[in-house]
């Protein structure tokens, strides 16, 4: 019995480990989709091969994936560091939230014309 | 040669404020004198403009590299036609080449038989001798195009290698064509308010030089995207970046201009609308212009080193001012009509809706396009608004606006029944909803591509039914062969179909997009020679890596063979050329490109044992944007070639 419960806590202990040590590289969907949100300083759309800072910034996110860290804290830790503009959008809180609200507060707008015009026809 | 490049330009500036004058005077006064002599000056400028610009024309062809300009932008183993498109690639020539199109547009409406003797011509002329003048100002003070330099270089700079290809010839031309062209609707609006005079001629005018401005901007958009696609190798085609964004604006503005012009062509409704829009888009154009020249937005497409966003600043505060003083003052000229729709579903209202999702859609872009802005002045911090934003902002009103197209042309003028437009709208229903089955069944599952794929299915099967119809009734009447009664229709009523074939255009254009934005894959990889890789049906197997030397520069290149699932085999160069005179290397794409899909294949790295990485790509549906584009041009050309009533007058 103890063997199989000393079996178990190993089995336990080892599956974690198992897990976070999936590996990572450039074509890996994750990879691909936390640095598509980073603007890597202006160098997001340079050229791979050439582009010091581009590599830097794969480089830094791979070593993080596969150190176990996760999207949201890779992004944070980008965010920490430069500040909002390490991300291509704008964050949905503070006073960023109004470059999300604007366009829907423009289209609540228009219904409102719309609307109105069509009040306004059944008044005539 | 300095000083005759230097007097055209200072002489065109003379020549635009004495117009500017004239018109002026001989408008206060009434005085037909004065307005010939205004006519005069017209003339003058576009004689003095079109030799400065032949003569820095001259410079840059044969390699006069004493001069400043053409030493920055040439070099001599530029071939001839990039030495001449050098002429748009710096801040000054582009400068020369916008007044020059301006004072040939300015000179066409000063002597067209059709436009001289109207009323708002004069007016017209006065605004364009105001941006003319503005222009040569620039030029003579700070952007003087024929400056020297202080010592003769042995060779030029030469141009920067991503803007030598083929869409340099065409993109920026017509960019500019489309900008420059939008101020001469605007000149007769301000012309019309002036005047208070709403005449048959106002909606044509504006028309036709509307469609010319847009058949320029659309040209622009889809070459320029074509040429980003192809050159720049990061496997897009739309960056979102300021500068297209700045394309784009004027672009909404000016389609929902040439629908809601239509309701005040047929209904009288609808004027202070389009007052707004004409003005709007303009003013969009001097915002494009101000993006590209003061560097306050970083852009790809930016001028470097310039100064001259200043003075488009203060240009566009001037002509704002003046604008909002002339629209003001003259309210109750414009606000004559109000709109009165008389029915919920007709075709009046879903002009009207489709306007304000133009609108909203231009809004939204300006808003993310100025946000960065925004926000470092009111909160202090720097943001990034890029492509994922657009994409998830536009996207539901790019649909909207399809799901309009698709009934739009199935409700009739004034008033529509329920009933018959859900008769008629029962088949493309119903063939759409078949078509999102099978794509669910095939495994497409995401719920928002086959919803954007049935609603652009819908407009198609919508435009194709509604034309079959048209054509079936006619050749009933007439007996006449299916082509026949198609040039026939074409012929008559150009307008209306030549919007339709645009109409099939965007929904080309709409698949390309969800397709290759939806479905397209990416993987980077490093490959030995000998090695093979394997994306979606392709099979890349590495052949080669080797250089060549050519006479501007060393060139690098990966062979690979690629055979797809039907046993195709097609070799691919993917290649990396070095320039003599640039700094940055440069990626040539192999493009393999079907109808269904694009293999895009750039070369980024390479070791001493001939390893190389490569960055591979399959773009579904990308050829289907390029497609789009040129039935749109069709179609814009077909609707051109149909003048409004009062045109032909």
């Amino acid at each position: 019995m103890m063997k199989k419960l000393g079996l178990c806590l190993l089995l336990l202990l080892v599956l974690p480990i198992h897990v976070s040590a999936q590996t990572y590289d450039y074509n890996s969907k994750l990879f691909q989709r936390i640095v598509n949100q980073l603007s890597m300083q202006g160098h997001k759309e340079h050229d791979l091969a050439t582009c010091t800072v581009k590599q830097q910034y794969y480089k830094e996110v791979l070593d993080m994936l596969n150190k176990g860290k996760s999207e949201e804290e890779i992004l944070n830790y980008y965010v920490e560091q430069l500040g909002e503009q390490a991300l291509v959008v704008p964050q949905k809180s503070g006073f960023s939230l109004t470059a999300w609200i604007v366009p829907i507060a423009i289209f609540m707008f228009g219904i409102f014309v719309i609307y109105r015009t069509v009040r306004r026809r059944e008044g005539n | 040669m300095y000083i005759l490049g230097y007097t055209t330009m200072v002489a065109s500036f003379v020549f635009a404020l004495y117009g500017l004058w004239a018109y002026g005077y001989g408008i206060k006064r009434k005085k037909e004198m004065y307005l010939e002599s205004g006519k005069g000056a017209v003339l003058a400028v576009f004689v003095t403009a079109t030799i400065g610009i032949c003569l820095l024309v001259y410079l840059l062809v044969t390699n006069h590299f004493e001069y400043k300009y053409v030493a920055s932008y040439t070099n001599s183993s530029l071939a001839w036609f990039y030495r001449f498109c050098a002429l748009w690639a710096g801040n000054a020539g582009s400068l020369l080449l916008w007044a020059f199109l301006l004072s040939l547009f300015a000179l066409i409406i000063a002597y067209s038989k059709r436009t001289q003797t109207h009323a708002l011509t004069p007016y017209a002329l006065l605004v364009l001798l105001m941006n003319l003048v503005f222009f040569f100002l620039v030029l003579s003070v700070n952007e003087n195009p024929f400056k020297m330099t202080k010592t003769i270089p042995f060779d030029g700079n030469g141009m920067n290698p991503m803007l030598l290809h083929p869409g340099m010839i065409i993109h920026p031309v017509s960019t500019y064509v489309g900008y420059v062209v939008l101020a001469v609707p605007f000149a007769y609006t301000i012309g019309a308010l002036f005047q208070k005079d709403w005449s048959t001629m106002w909606v044509p005018i504006v028309r036709r030089w509307t469609l010319i401005a847009w058949f320029s901007l659309t040209i622009g958009n889809i070459v320029g995207a074509w040429w980003a696609y192809v050159e720049l190798g990061w496997g897009g085609y739309w960056a979102w970046d300021p500068v297209e964004n700045a394309s784009f604006m004027p672009w909404l503005t000016t389609t929902a201009l040439l629908h809601s012009l239509m309701m005040q062509e047929k209904k009288q409704m609808l004027k202070g609308w389009n007052v707004a829009l004409v003005i709007v888009s303009y003013f969009l154009t001097l915002f494009g212009t101000f993006i590209v020249r003061s560097g306050v937005l970083t852009s790809v497409h930016a001028f470097s080193n310039s100064t001259l966003g200043t003075y488009f600043l203060i240009f566009m505060i001037v002509m704002f001012i003046f604008t909002m003083y002339v629209v003001v003052d003259r309210a109750h000229v414009w606000k004559q009509n109000k709109v009165v729709i008389e029915h919920v579903i007709s075709k009046e209202m879903s002009f009207l809706v489709a306007n304000l999702i133009f609108i909203g859609g231009a809004v939204a872009i300006f808003w993310g396009t100025i946000f960065p802005l925004v926000s470092e002045m009111l909160n202090g911090k720097k943001v990034n608004v890029g492509p994922p934003y657009f994409n998830e902002v536009t996207a539901p009103i790019f649909l909207s606006l399809i799901l309009l197209m698709a009934i739009c042309p199935i409700v009739p003028w004034k008033s529509a029944s329920l009933p018959i437009m859900l008769r008629r709208l029962s088949m493309p229903l119903i063939m759409s909803v078949c078509i999102a089955v099978a794509l669910y069944v095939n495994g497409k599952k995401d719920l928002y591509v086959i919803l954007a794929c049935f609603i652009v299915t819908l407009m198609i099967i919508v435009h194709m039914i509604e034309l079959f119809h048209d054509v079936w009734k006619r050749r009933k009447r007439t007996q006449q062969s299916i082509g026949r009664v198609l040039v026939d229709l074409l012929k008559h009523n150009g307008r209306k179909y030549g919007g339709y074939i645009v109409h099939i255009g965007v929904a080309f254009i709409a698949f390309g997009v969800i397709g290759s934005q939806a479905y397209s894959v990416e993987m980077m990889k490093t490959l030995s020679l000998g090695e093979s890789v394997k994306i979606g049906k392709y099979e890349l197997l590495y052949k080669s890596l080797d250089e060549r030397y050519e006479k501007d520069k060393d060139v690098v290149y990966a062979t690979l063979k690629v055979h797809d699932d039907n046993k195709k085999t097609n070799v691919l160069e993917a290649e990396k050329w070095f320039y003599h005179h640039w700094k940055e290397p440069s990626s040539e794409v192999a493009l393999q490109s079907s109808i269904f899909e694009d293999l895009y294949v750039v070369l980024s790295s390479w070791e001493s044992d001939r390893s190389a990485t490569f960055l591979i790509k399959m773009n579904p549906l990308v050829s289907w944007i390029w497609i789009g584009g040129i039935i749109m041009m069709i179609g814009a050309m077909i609707a051109m070639t149909h003048p409004m009533r009062g045109w032909r007058k």
